[in-house]
């Protein structure tokens, strides 16, 4: 059972496009990290799914419904991101409640533990909170709120680590007592990724990869050493990175299709392997050129 | 296991009314201080005044009115009524659970309850105004009303038309955001338009708006006139929610 | 691990997210560690997926992940609805399994050391030697 699909998926802001023949499904009750540079339309199609734009052409289903003006999709969503707009006039407390009122699964008794967690003032007005807190508070009523799909829009602008911390692990925490599909946007990949179960790589609003994270680790290898032992070795395997490395040796990042074999051989070869972190093997990806800042400066 | 929630349009409406009675509760303060205001003036200056002298006799008649009260409080509505409208509140509607359709309907019952506010307001006013006058009327004044004192069931009365009267400035003004909201060009164009349409309207002494003034003010039968502000409100507000229910939450 | 709670500090050290080993590698092979130190016992339930992924603060599906790894092997078995529970041929399964693992780093000793120009001999005597000071650490 899918909570979300997206076929064809196409958005455009005047002649730019935003979401480019978009099509993924998301599982019930995983937790999809979604990542990509800025500019890879992460915003715009969380924001579609949660009834906030229009898609342009292609098809969105979330809990089988389009979710524009879909109030069966609203109540069992909710959307964090650092723009929540909240109420001017009421207090933090005064938000608490009036958010519970609205979300039929919400459970106050999180809420009010977390607020005292972060020792939060309940008299406080929302816009009178630093950045980070008020990141902290829209987390707080995005955990509360229970919904079916609860969607994190770069959630931890501004908080400290400490707090990141604290926030992966309520997340993790809620998730294992209340499963539910979790769609969370960060740049900082490295840090949620051992929460996640899948990843959505979004590059210049198409669609780069998709695939639980046990296999992001597998996915590339790195091979560095003389630059024709190394072509030689990758011959046409697909080349995600390739880097100058001192005088004559280069770097390349390929699609790990090697046997076990093939790889203990390059070490006879003089070459070296090692894996490719997920987070860099998204910048790979993602990346305009195979080179890197480096190509910037290079001579040639 | 999540199992899915649901909810009706009403319920989502009701909750959203709900919320933004709580959340817009300071609008009601604003109404009480534009109505302060608007007394001060009334009783400062004069409406319209008229001095008459003579060898012997010096007279001087002054004209209170509850007209710039009820003017003021139909300002209020009606800006309040687009400032629902603009991105700002839209967007928090949005951060909870809604759709656009329940996000107008709720406006709606928000600018019923403002009217009603409103218009109570204004008709206890205008009662406090007479008494201020009365008691503040430097001693040599003679207060003529055709109704100086007023009857319990005229006050009802004048409460309930003031709120119809203000439930249509509200409707106009939330057609109007809602229009606005449309290009970010008519936020200058639609101001431009109606002023322009007012000053060669008042040029060419052909005062249409009167026309449409007088087609509520000059209707004689009570369950008419009701008909037509609410009927009017009704076309307003369907033309808004209908020009709204494809905004973008950006 | 990027952190831990009090008790999730341990397995820190020993876990490594640098990229080198997928997490539910990590699992399945201190979950093995667990077993041969007799933490479990043969025909004992192991932690669920769930309780792993409390424990190290991970996706419960990588725990799962790290659990199949050993039901596959044999050296954990299913009862369906009541969780995973250490076989019988469990700790000879895992020993079998890290003898073929010290064989595999012995040889890529024996390479390190031919690039080093280090003699048969030479490699014995420094095995002996430390041999010699892993037991006398241990005795202390």
């Amino acid at each position: 059972m899918n909570a979300v699909e997206c076929r064809e998926l196409t958005r455009y802001f005047g002649r730019t496009v935003a979401l480019n023949d978009l099509s993924f499904a998301i599982k019930k009750n995983t937790i999809t990290g979604l990542v990509g540079p800025n500019g890879a339309g992460k915003t715009t199609l969380l924001k579609i799914l949660c009834g906030h734009l229009r898609k342009t052409a292609g098809d969105v289903r979330v809990f089988s419904d389009d979710p524009f003006n879909s109030l069966k999709v609203s109540v069992n969503t909710v959307f964090i991101d650092d723009h929540l707009a909240l109420p001017a006039t009421l207090t933090i407390f005064d938000t608490l409640e009036a958010a519970r009122l609205f979300y039929p699964n919400w459970d106050h008794r999180l809420a009010l533990r977390l607020f005292e967690y972060f020792s939060f003032e309940p008299r406080k007005l929302h816009k009178d909170l630093s950045k980070g807190q008020k990141s902290t508070f829209n987390m707080i009523l995005g955990l509360s709120a229970r919904c079916a799909l609860t969607i994190f829009d770069e959630p931890t602008v501004g908080m400290d680590t400490a707090v990141r911390r604290d926030f992966y692990r309520a997340l993790l925490q809620d998730y294992l007592h209340h499963p539910r599909t979790i769609i969370f946007s960060s740049h900082l990949l490295g840090e949620i990724e051992d929460i996640l179960e899948e990843i959505l790589l979004l590059g210049e609003g198409r669609k780069c990869l998709h695939l639980p994270v046990a296999e992001l680790r597998g996915y590339a290898v790195g091979v560095r050493g003389p630059a024709e032992t190394v072509e030689h070795f990758i011959a046409d395997r697909d080349l995600f990175r390739r880097e100058r490395f001192g005088r004559d040796k280069i770097f390349v990042a390929v699609r790990n299709s090697f046997s076990g074999e093939a790889l203990q051989e390059a070490g006879a070869m003089g070459l070296e392997v090692f894996p490719i972190p997920a987070e860099d093997l998204c910048v790979y990806l993602t990346a305009r050129t195979k080179g890197g800042i480096d190509d910037v400066f290079s001579e040639d | 296991m999540m199992s899915l929630a649901r909810i009706s349009l009403g319920g989502a409406v009701k909750q959203q009314y709900l919320f933004k009675l709580r959340a817009y509760a300071n609008l009601f303060v604003s109404l009480v201080a534009v109505q302060i205001i608007a007394l001060l003036f009334t009783t400062g200056g004069m409406v319209g005044m008229s001095g008459m002298g003579s060898e012997y006799l010096d007279l001087e008649i002054r004209f209170y009115s509850g007209a710039i009260l009820f003017v003021f409080t139909a300002l209020w509505i009606a800006v309040n009524a687009f400032v629902l409208t603009l991105p700002l509140s839209r967007h928090v509607d949005f951060s909870f659970v809604t759709n656009r359709l329940s996000s107008n309907l709720a406006n709606f019952g928000f600018l019923v309850t403002a009217a009603v506010a409103g218009g109570v307001t204004v008709s206890l006013g205008s009662l406090l105004l007479r008494n201020v006058l009365y008691y503040t009327g430097g001693g040599s004044s003679l207060i003529i009303g055709a109704n100086f004192l007023v009857r319990p069931d005229e006050l009802l009365t004048g409460a309930a038309v003031g709120s119809l009267y203000l439930l249509l400035f509200g409707a106009a003004g939330y057609l109007a955001g809602a229009l606005i909201q449309l290009h970010r060009s008519l936020y200058v164009l639609l101001p431009a338009l109606v002023l322009g349409v007012l000053f060669y309207e008042a040029a060419h002494e052909q005062l249409r708006l009167l026309q449409v003034i007088n087609f509520y003010r000059l209707e004689a039968l009570p369950i008419l006139f009701i008909l037509k502000i609410v009927s009017s409100v009704l076309l307003l507000w369907s033309g808004a929610a209908l020009l709204s229910n494809r905004t973008e939450i950006g | 691990m990027h952190y831990g709670g009090a008790g999730r500090g341990v397995y820190s050290m020993i876990f490594d997210t640098g990229g080198t080993q997928p997490i539910y590698l990590q699992i399945s092979e201190w979950l093995e560690r667990e077993i041969l130190s007799h933490n479990f016992a043969t025909d004992e339930k192991v932690y669920s997926q769930y309780q792993l992924a409390e424990m190290f603060n991970i996706n419960p599906a990588t725990a799962a992940k790290g659990l199949n790894i050993l039901a596959e092997e044999g050296i954990l078995y299913k009862k369906r609805g009541l969780g995973m529970f250490v076989s019988p041929e469990a700790g000879r399964i895992i020993r079998e399994k890290r003898r073929k693992q010290v064989l595999h780093r012995l040889r890529e000793l024996i390479r390190e050391a031919e690039l080093l120009d280090i003699t048969e001999s030479e490699l014995l005597a420094m095995f002996k030697a430390a041999q010699k000071r892993e037991k006398k650490e241990e005795r202390v």
